[in-house]
């Protein structure tokens, strides 16, 4: 037996570095939200709408309302309380099951409403995530800090923010045409580029831009994003909001 | 609303896992097989490392149970822990390793290899490969030892990556 220990330890070693090419899953998604009637209507068990609600504090609330709409009759609203005592307050809905994978480039936009008579500063609005078996689901998202959106890393690295001497507000209690594009890479070859109304406020070019092992604290990402959550992801103001959205798209476009 | 139909492998955690738990039973075996056999040379060690296999740090305990022509066998495990996030809780992490020490006192090459356990107090279970290649101080007459040694932490269950990272230890035997 002492003998065959070292070829056994090979054998483990090298097969054990099966890679998992597996990949069925979605590149498009797109919702205006005309197609319900009631809020449980966004969600089904055939995975072809959202997955997931997250509404953290007792008043939050999610509603489908035919008041306000960017583009037909209906739009999706959300209210979130600020956070306390350590809980994030979140009012989102996200789609799992996607998949956008290294090398691909990524477009999320949406049209939103916020509503507000004062700045605001620590919301948080749309993320995209990698699910992972050991984690905080690490990714990035937008977050409108002092009144101007930037691009933030869940995992610890600096904000990606808007130039200076060139930044544009946030327009509030109108509605905002935001598009996010994300070149994906583990390394720094990735690319993020974010328009608002049609303008590019954010162009950061050879970073990286999809999450990667890190020790014990986070492990098995894929170089894969899989979920994409929109509406208040987080309210770290120290307001209660209200957003609305309308014509949100998730899609690979090349 | 518009979409391409899905069809995600949602048995792909199952199988993941299933695969880890195989893996984690072979190499459990190996290491009581190694340990069960007769000792050459009865040696324990308890140390602590910085950095290293643990992640952090890690407080470990080490048997040696084999010694051939100035190469000491010795298996080893750890303990250490690694916060992640309100939701997924708190990693307890069991580095194991098998490692070999050759040379002769006070200087030894010190070769290792195993995996790092790591299981989540919300249930999460995961495996990462542990590998060591460092220098170890430890002078005949003393009990003490000290090691400085590179320790990459190799993903493989589900995409290979390769992190790069090193560890310093203290160490007693007895």
């Amino acid at each position: 037996m002492k003998k065959w220990l070292p070829s056994i330890w090979c054998i483990i070693f090298i097969s054990g570095c099966q890679k998992d090419t597996h990949h069925e899953a979605q590149h498009f998604f797109r919702d205006g939200f005309e197609d319900y009637t009631t809020f449980r209507d966004l969600f089904s068990e055939s995975k072809q709408r959202w997955s997931i609600a997250e509404i953290t504090h007792p008043d939050n609330e999610i509603t489908l309302d035919s008041a306000k709409a960017r583009t037909g009759k209906k739009s999706i609203k959300f209210t979130a309380s600020p956070s306390t005592n350590g809980v994030v307050s979140k009012a989102s809905i996200a789609k799992q099951n996607m998949s956008f994978i290294e090398g691909e480039t990524v477009r999320l936009s949406a049209s939103l409403f916020l509503e507000s008579m004062l700045p605001v500063s620590g919301l948080f609005i749309m993320d995209i995530e990698e699910h992972t078996a050991i984690g905080a689901m690490p990714g990035m998202r937008l977050m409108i800090v002092d009144d101007y959106l930037r691009v933030e890393y869940k995992t610890g690295d600096k904000d990606i923010s808007q130039p200076e001497g060139r930044k544009i507000a946030f327009p509030r209690n109108q509605w905002v045409n935001i598009t996010w594009e994300l070149k994906l890479s583990r390394v720094r070859k990735g690319t993020v580029r974010l328009w608002q109304n049609g303008e590019l406020i954010i162009e950061s070019m050879n970073i990286q831009t999809l999450p990667k092992d890190l020790l014990y604290f986070q492990q098995g990402t894929k170089g894969i994003y899989n979920s994409c959550e929109a509406g208040i992801t987080a309210n770290s103001t120290r307001q209660k909001l209200t957003l609305w959205a309308d014509d949100v798209i998730f899609e690979k476009i090349n | 609303m518009e979409n391409e139909p899905a069809a995600f492998n949602g048995n792909a955690v199952t199988v993941i896992n299933m695969k880890a738990v195989f893996w984690v039973c072979i190499f459990t075996l190996l290491v009581y097989q190694s340990a069960s056999q007769e000792l050459m040379v009865k040696s324990k060690a308890v140390f602590f490392e910085l950095g290293g296999s643990g992640g952090i740090a890690s407080l470990n305990f080490e048997k040696q149970f084999s010694e051939r022509n100035n190469t000491r066998f010795a298996w080893r495990t750890g303990i250490s822990v690694a916060p992640v996030d309100r939701n997924s809780g708190t990693g307890i992490i069991l580095p194991v390793l098998l490692h070999a020490l050759t040379g002769k006192a006070p200087h030894r090459l010190d070769l290792g290899i195993g995996q790092g356990i790591t299981v989540t107090t919300k249930g999460s279970f995961y495996l990462l490969t542990t590998a060591c290649a460092g220098y170890r101080y430890q002078k005949e007459e003393s009990p003490w030892f000290y090691r400085l040694a590179y320790t990459p932490l190799i993903s493989w269950l589900e995409h290979w990556q390769v992190q790069h990272w090193g560890g310093i230890s203290i160490g007693y035997t007895f």
